[in-house]
């Protein structure tokens, strides 16, 4: 099942490769039509990934400003990923961060 | 495995989608257009979460275990001591960018903040290219 949706998923990928570049709304529409349909591969498989991708589409749908429950949302995963990956970077052995940020 | 490539999937698609956006140089797409001096903040809002999601990508592979006996998927140190500078000085352009979407209120994103971030992301794509991530 998974295998099959990662294959798809490849598949949709080497498709709209050429189209990088093209000016119109297609490859957008495209792309957003690919990331619903990995959302609940995600969800069930990668949680982590599942907050930016919504953000992504929640910002390639919406034409107007940022709104402040979008940039809430967006520092609010900012802190949590940041976290996560100083976390995982101590376990791997690399240096300390010396700027803090 | 299969996680490793979910990852490089989802990152594939949002590397797509970051760089659909400002290729679309005659101007229009869904989000808006993009002149030569500045971006739509939501072009902004999603490279930023473009990099979270890279980041998040990039702690999956520093949890592996590190390479050496019998461990065949594992993280090389060669390429964590790519990956880890990388990231940091993409957090920098990130935050910048969200600053900056803060403080103008839906205004436009000036194009040389929204490069510093993509060059980060861009960076991050080669060192996992280079050291073949994607087989892992």
């Amino acid at each position: 099942m998974l295998g099959t949706a990662i294959e798809t998923l490849l598949a949709l990928i080497e498709g709209l490769l050429p189209e990088i570049g093209i000016a119109s709304t297609s490859i957008v529409e495209k792309i957003l039509t690919a990331l619903i349909s990995i959302v609940p591969i995600i969800a069930s498989n990668a949680t982590n990934l599942i907050a930016p991708v919504k953000n992504i589409i929640a910002a390639l749908q919406n034409s107007g400003p940022v709104t402040p429950d979008q940039m809430a949302t967006l520092a609010a995963l900012d802190a949590a990923c940041d976290a996560a990956f100083e976390a995982a970077a101590k376990q791997a052995g690399a240096p300390p961060n010396p700027s803090g940020v | 495995m299969k996680r490793t490539l979910l990852f490089l999937s989802t990152t594939a698609f949002l590397s797509l989608a970051l760089h659909a956006l400002p290729g679309c140089t005659n101007g229009q797409n869904v989000i808006g257009q993009i002149s030569n001096t500045s971006v739509p903040p939501s072009v902004a809002l999603v490279a930023a979460n473009s990099f979270d999601a890279l980041e998040t990508v990039a702690t999956a592979y520093l949890q592996l275990p590190p390479c050496g006996g019998s461990v065949v998927v594992c993280r090389n140190p060669a390429a964590v001591a790519n990956i880890v500078p990388a990231v940091r000085s993409g957090r920098v352009a990130r935050n910048q960018i969200e600053s900056l979407l803060s403080a103008n209120s839906g205004a436009p994103i000036p194009i040389a903040s929204y490069n510093t971030l993509t060059a980060a992301i861009s960076t991050l794509q080669a060192v996992d290219a280079q050291f073949n991530i994607a087989s892992k």
